[in-house]
């Protein structure tokens, strides 16, 4: 029979306007959303890549002005930063969001949103799940990074240099009205980024497919992204210019963000988050470090999900010369060898250890990794002493 | 309320809530598990459970090294973490041990207002309290991992010997 869970929830609310030139029709996007004077949210580098030149080449033609500009947003985006860019936005008498950037940027420009929206002053104040209730500012997201699909989902991960936690911000609210996914923009990613990213979206469509809230519906977003991901990435990867697969991988990682904001991520993310919060590594990386051990973290409780992804991952001939129970151990093996390609083409780490952490940084990264709320969707719990176990395991890389 | 079964279904929720609460104190007065995960939480931290969409709910107050119930009329907007219930048939799947906490939160049966990674140390406290409620076999359904009970027998009989004297 099929493997219908009791009861689910998808919802994918977000229009996708992709493919060559895309970022064009930003102005008449606006429009239709009935926005005049668009914030927009970026950050240094992709002016300095020249690709806030193409926007803005693009609203001049549409004939539309720009509100104002917050170019400020740091690596690991925080509460400073998005009470700081709001600020902007009220001063400007902005109507609209625009978010040009990867992760950090996007999720600033999410914080921004609830916090011009529901009129607060502090975006502490309105943390939790499904509890934003106002309708938000049109919203539209140029992403310059295949990963974090964040262009397609409702949460926002918010740092918070105080506690030295990211903080999630999750509701129905918060996804973007459109999506602009247009091959220009992620051209520039140097091949580090764009290895580390691309694991990312690898691991939302992975954790997509075995995590609690996984369905049918999910599920085919899920397989279809790991399929372009694993035909695509080590091009990308090796070749920046090679536009079919930036094409594809910028679709992949969007792909992957509507199944997993819709069935949510595991133990992966907890670490990965509970890393990036304690030691600052990126999240990409993160991702790139921990999904092996996720993946045979969950094999006990989730092992037929797990195995069945070698198809999309590998190919049908790998999937079906591979005996079934075998099959979440071997996926787990190609994971490896394309992290290991990676490794060799761009410097990705491997290890905690390469990734910088240091190992008087592990029990604290332990302690936040079980406080983070994917864990809450994970098959399998995990308790204080096996996520130490694991983070060691990431650090030694053995 | 015009339907009985809601009427039944609305007075079991109240009560096991009120239960609940009266077994996070009085668990916590006992069990070191709970008092150190509570040592993250801050002084005077209010958890609340609700169902939606104006009640039954119960809330607890951290004082010192334990939880203190506090009733089952604590206004929301005072409480810093409210766990809710988005409908009444879900509160009572999960509070009458038919559907676990996780379960829920994965079907979408339950929102959560204020700081998730408190909501994270409120629920491992709620497994522990679940684990001294339930038989093993029930708690084997309503949680992912059963806490060890083996050391904390004697304690379970103190906890429910003390649940009708609660507040």
């Amino acid at each position: 029979m099929f493997n219908l869970p009791d009861y689910f929830e998808f919802f994918a609310p977000v229009k996708i306007v992709s493919g060559r030139k895309a970022v064009d029709n930003l102005p008449y996007e606006l429009d239709q959303l009935q926005a005049k004077r668009p914030f927009i949210v970026t950050d240094k580098g992709i002016e300095k890549a020249g690709l806030l030149e193409i926007v803005k080449k693009a609203m001049d033609a549409g004939e539309m002005e720009i509100g104002a500009i917050y170019d400020e947003t740091p690596p690991d985006s925080s509460i400073e930063v998005v009470n700081e860019a709001a600020k902007l936005f009220r001063e400007n008498n902005c109507d609209s969001i625009v978010a040009i950037g990867g992760g950090s940027v996007i999720d600033t420009a999410k914080g921004v949103n609830i916090v011009v929206t529901e009129n607060a002053d502090d975006l502490s104040k309105l943390m939790g799940a499904e509890v934003l209730k106002k309708p938000m500012k049109p919203f539209i997201v140029i992403p310059t990074t295949a990963g974090t699909g964040s262009e397609v989902t409702l949460v926002a991960m918010i740092s918070n240099p105080a506690e030295d936690v990211k903080m999630p911000f999750t509701s129905y609210r918060l996804f973007p009205n459109t999506a602009i996914i247009d091959p220009r923009m992620t051209m520039t990613m140097p091949p580090k980024i764009t290895a580390a990213t691309g694991m990312d979206a690898l691991t939302h469509a992975m954790e997509a497919y075995y995590c609690n809230q996984k369905n049918p519906f999910s599920d085919g977003y899920a397989i279809t992204a790991i399929s372009m991901i694993s035909k695509y990435l080590v091009r990308a990867v090796k070749d920046g210019k090679d536009e079919e697969a930036r094409y594809v991988m910028a679709n992949a990682a969007t792909v992957a963000g509507v199944a997993f904001s819709n069935s949510m991520v595991g133990v992966v993310h907890s670490l990965g988050h509970a890393a990036g919060g304690v030691a600052h590594i990126p999240h990409g990386v993160a991702m790139a470090i921990f999904l092996p051990i996720g993946l045979e973290f969950n094999i006990p409780v989730a092992g037929k999900y797990i195995g069945e992804l070698l198809l999309p991952f590998a190919g049908p001939e790998e999937y079906a010369r591979t005996p079934e129970e075998k099959r979440p151990y071997r996926l787990i093996e190609l994971v490896n060898q394309l992290r290991e390609e990676l490794h060799q083409l761009s410097g990705l780490p491997l290890t905690l250890k390469e990734a910088g952490v240091k190992e008087d940084q592990l029990e604290e990264i332990a302690e936040h990794a079980i406080n983070d709320g994917s864990l809450m969707f994970n098959p399998r719990d995990m308790d204080r002493k096996e996520a130490l176990e694991l983070i060691r395991k990431a650090y030694e890389g053995k | 309320m015009k339907y009985a079964g809601n009427r039944f279904k609305r007075s079991i929720v109240k009560f096991v809530l009120s239960l609940l609460g009266k077994a996070i104190q009085e668990v916590s007065k006992v069990d070191e598990e709970v008092k150190m995960e509570m040592r993250a939480l801050p002084e005077g931290f209010v958890a609340m459970m609700k169902v939606l969409p104006s009640g039954p709910s119960m809330a607890v107050k951290k004082e010192g090294d334990r939880f203190h119930y506090l009733g089952s009329d604590y206004p929301e907007d005072k409480a810093d973490l409210v766990v809710m219930f988005k409908n009444l048939e879900s509160a009572f799947m999960v509070l009458t041990a038919q559907m676990s906490t996780h379960r829920a939160y994965a079907e979408h049966r339950i929102s959560v207002k204020g700081d998730l990674v408190k909501a994270m140390i409120f629920t491992r406290c709620l497994n522990i309290v679940q684990a001294y409620l339930f038989p093993k076999f029930v708690a084997g359904i309503v949680l992912k991992r059963v806490p060890p009970m083996g050391g904390r027998q004697m304690k379970r009989l103190k906890v429910m010997l003390n649940l009708p004297f609660g507040k």
